[in-house]
């Protein structure tokens, strides 16, 4: 039995080393060498840098709370993220059914090979220094240790869940897109007090860390999975119950009827189109593919909002700390006044300045109170003599209180002598203004997320269709109904992302004001210029193919990252430049508008070009 | 009914089609046959406008062929897998095409009638995608939608091969049936005399025989490819 074992994992070594990657080419094998190489160092050393990254971004949480915190969410994200690559070896066990090899140890063969994938190697790179550097200093090294192999155990659980999912074909896209969605609205809620996974998380893995004898919860979970597995297996060890669905299964071909019925012809292309997206594996990783990178998109706009958080909210203990208290007894009490004027809803006022009681010129200093009657006010107690000097600000220096046409700082002077009250009358405030380079990152990540399933579904129009090409220019179809039933298809499914986008709304209402003229920008122009450089496709696509590879992609796919993502940007930035962020904005919103308006002529040009291209994309799909 | 005139192609700088004058007239049967590089399927994608002439034109119905749609609501085409939409079952691309020849229910059902003992019960109702059916199943598929609406042209690039025995049989009666401008190309010569009424040869891009088809042609066609001949 043992020897048996061993010799099948020396197959499948043989079958890697072996594999028609390396053989293709020299070249190629060198640059993929690399790629995972440098992939591997990257990891690696974000994982030796975690400590100092966490110091910079998060200076007052602990990392060990930090990391317990997220780690629900990654062993999620990791379940749904397996069934796009995680492969099951049932093939693998395909010429061994025949031979005298006893079935048990096939069994077990299939099971513990399946544990050997990226997903449960990869991650090492980045948890282990992570041990090392944050959790041994911080805790006993066995605590730490016991901590690492639940993880470690918890993500083989999820290889052998995935395994038995995937046999009990419990993994619909539907259902993994639903999942997806529910896991973005938890990211997005997570600041909020309704609802908040990376607390349970927190609180399981710390639960964790308090009691190591838990360790032995991963330990079942996995064992009674592996049991599971094996048992199911073991019933179904026969070839046609392994490779799974032979072609024959459940169609419902009515799901889209009523699209016809809707857009007449155009709801024909539109039937035919989502039959593409839903029956094809390629198709159907590519977009979900985009609904996994909008995950993303939580994280990415944490870490932008510092950055359009123009008025800092002060935190509750801050303005309701009392300082009045008298440290002597010539004390006098300094009550500061002043009326809102002209503020957005969400400003808030501080008062900072020299004197230490006045934080020594911290921009949010101390926070004022607002009172019924809708002035701010503030006491605070200062010794008998002192000269203080002070402004007001809406949390930072771009927001002080201001004078004369050049705006400058309108610092006041007192000297307390007496108990007094000053109101300061008619302020006038510096109005802050995103920094460009928030904006364009803005952009840069709004284009991507608000555009990612069409961006990443559109990029490859008609070399979906490379298969049967042939067919539609030869067949009276119309070509200009063929495209128009794309355009309705992704602009479709621009609003969903769109709507799911919207929730980002839990983490500033900015982003999706911005959001919202670059989604405009998307639809108008982007899928313009997506119909246009499809025009230049000459490969053919595989749609059997993991999407992973290179299969079937050209340079054309690679360069439309620059138009797409690229022009937006340039046509900020004199805007951006000159002090008018919002104005580039909603340039970008208009351009789209006018995109959309002139979208009929425009994809009377894409037609006429697809016309004279025909000849050289059927010549290109015929040969690769 | 095709009317071809100084058509020429050349793939780097090598002429592989020259016809300097062929004409198809309406209803006529033409067979196609040679050996492999002879031109065959160059000259069917021209007739299709699928690649590009270097030089002359096809006229379908008087008009070219080239940079136009006139030719595609009365042509039918099967040269191969890259006519099938495989991610469609049977029915559904059948429909499909029906709907592109704006067919009614009744038209749609009888002309799957006449294809029932030639899909032998393996193609319609089965729940299975094109791309699982067998090479054979999958052009039955192909050879039927080329049918589909009528057509006035039609043309099919190696029809016979993968077909059962019986299927071969009921295609060729199906094809002798039909009263449409016919394009076949053969490396059967039994099967295409049978079915054709004129046949050409090419070699290496040039039309080397015109036949009009008797009880002499299969001779004729046996000898001109008789390996054995060529060496003597």
């Amino acid at each position: 039995m043992y020897n048996m074992f061993r010799l099948l994992f020396t197959h499948t070594w043989q079958e890697m080393v072996r594999s028609v990657i390396w053989k293709r080419s020299l070249g190629a094998s060198i640059f993929w060498g690399i790629l995972i190489l440098l992939m591997a160092l990257n990891m690696l050393s974000f994982g030796l840098l975690f400590d100092r990254l966490m110091a910079e971004i998060y200076p007052d949480r602990d990392p060990v709370r930090l990391i317990n915190g997220v780690l629900l969410y990654y062993l999620i994200a990791d379940l749904l993220l397996r069934r796009f690559f995680q492969r099951t070896p049932g093939l693998m066990v395909k010429p061994y059914l025949v031979l005298p090899v006893k079935k048990s140890t096939i069994i077990h063969f299939l099971i513990s090979r399946s544990l050997i994938n990226l997903f449960n190697i990869l991650p090492l790179l980045i948890l282990v220094p992570v041990v090392i550097r944050v959790f041994v200093p911080a805790i006993p090294a066995n605590t730490a240790w016991i901590w690492f192999s639940a993880i470690l155990l918890l993500m083989m659980s999820n290889s052998l869940l995935h395994l038995y999912l995937e046999r009990q074909s419990g993994l619909r896209p539907v259902r993994i897109a639903i999942v997806f969605l529910l896991l973005i609205a938890a990211l997005a809620a997570d600041k909020s007090d309704l609802f908040s996974l990376s607390s349970i998380s927190g609180y399981v893995f710390g639960a964790l860390l308090d009691h190591p004898s838990l360790i032995i919860i991963p330990l079942i979970v996995l064992g009674s999975l592996y049991w599971i597995n094996y048992h199911t297996f073991y019933r179904y060890m026969y070839l046609d119950r392994l490779v799974g669905r032979t072609g024959t299964f459940n169609i419902s071909g009515g799901r889209f009827a009523f699209l016809e019925r809707l857009f007449g012809e155009t709801g024909v292309f539109l039937q035919l189109e989502l039959k593409l997206l839903t029956r094809n594996k390629r198709t159907r990783s590519t977009f979900v593919m985009g609904l996994v990178t909008l995950l993303i998109a939580p994280l990415i706009y944490f870490s932008l909002s510092r950055e359009l958080d123009l008025y800092p909210r002060p935190a509750s203990e801050n303005v309701n700390r009392d300082h009045t208290v008298k440290t002597a007894a010539t004390d006098h009490l300094v009550t500061f006044r002043l009326p809102r004027v002209g503020l957005p809803e969400n400003a808030w006022i501080y008062i900072t300045g020299d004197h230490p009681n006045l934080t020594k010129w911290r921009p949010a200093g101390i926070p004022m109170q607002l009172q019924p009657d809708s002035s701010w006010v503030r006491t605070i107690a200062f010794p008998d003599q002192a000269q203080i000097r002070y402004i007001y600000t809406l949390g930072s220096w771009a927001t002080e209180t201001a004078k004369g046409d050049s705006l400058k700082p309108d610092t006041q002077n007192l000297t307390v002598i007496a108990d007094t009250t000053i109101t300061y009358a008619d302020p006038q405030w510096k109005i802050p203004k995103r920094s460009v380079f928030a904006d364009v990152m803005m952009i840069y990540m709004g284009i991507l997320l608000t555009g990612i399933l069409v961006l990443f579904y559109g990029q490859f129009m008609l070399a979906w269709e490379s298969g049967y090409f042939e067919f539609l220019i030869t067949r009276n179809i119309d070509l200009r109904t063929y495209l128009n039933a794309k355009y309705l298809l992704l602009v479709a499914f621009g609003i969903v992302n769109y709507l799911l986008m919207f929730l980002m709304i839990f983490i500033s209402p900015v982003i999706v004001a911005i959001n919202t003229a670059l989604f405009v920008y998307n639809m108008g122009v982007n899928i313009l210029i997506l119909f246009y450089l499809v025009t230049f496709t000459r490969k053919r696509m595989d749609l059997n193919a993991s999407i992973l590879g290179t299969q079937g992609k050209g340079a054309s796919h690679y360069s439309t990252i620059l138009p797409v993502l690229i022009l937006p940007i340039l046509i900020y930035l004199p805007f951006g430049l000159s002090g008018y962020n919002d104005l580039g904005m909603i340039a970008l919103g208009i351009l789209g508008l006018i995109g959309l308006l002139l979208g009929k002529p425009v994809m009377s040009l894409i037609v006429n070009r697809l016309e004279k291209q025909k000849y050289k994309m059927v010549a290109g799909f015929r040969q690769s | 009914m095709l009317n071809v005139k100084e058509l020429k192609k050349i793939y780097n700088g090598v002429t592989v089609l020259d016809l300097p004058e062929l004409l198809i007239p309406e209803g006529e049967r033409f067979g196609l046959v040679g050996n492999n590089g002879a031109g065959k399927t160059t000259f069917f994608s021209l007739v299709l406008d699928i690649i590009e002439a270097n030089e002359g034109q096809v006229h379908s119905n008087e008009k070219p062929v080239a940079h136009s749609d006139h030719w595609k609501s009365y042509t039918g085409a099967f040269l191969d897998e890259h006519f099938l939409i495989d991610f469609l079952t049977p029915d559904e691309y059948f429909a499909f095409v029906a709907r592109l020849h704006k067919m009614d229910s009744q038209q749609f059902k009888d002309t799957l009638a006449r294809f029932e003992d030639f899909f032998n019960g393996e193609i319609l109702g089965q729940k299975k995608y094109i791309r699982a059916l067998s090479r054979g199943n999958q052009k039955k598929v192909g050879i039927a939608a080329a049918l589909f609406g009528t057509p006035g042209v039609l043309v099919l690039d190696e029809p016979f091969p993968h077909l059962d025995p019986t299927s071969v049989i009921r295609l060729k009666n199906i094809l002798k049936e039909e009263t449409c401008t016919m394009l076949i190309s053969s490396h059967d010569l039994n099967h295409v005399t049978e079915v054709c009424q004129r046949i050409v040869i090419l070699e290496k891009g040039l039309m080397v025989h015109d036949l009009r088809t008797d009880e002499t042609t299969l001779e004729t066609l046996n000898a001109y490819f008789d390996p054995i001949k060529e060496l003597s």
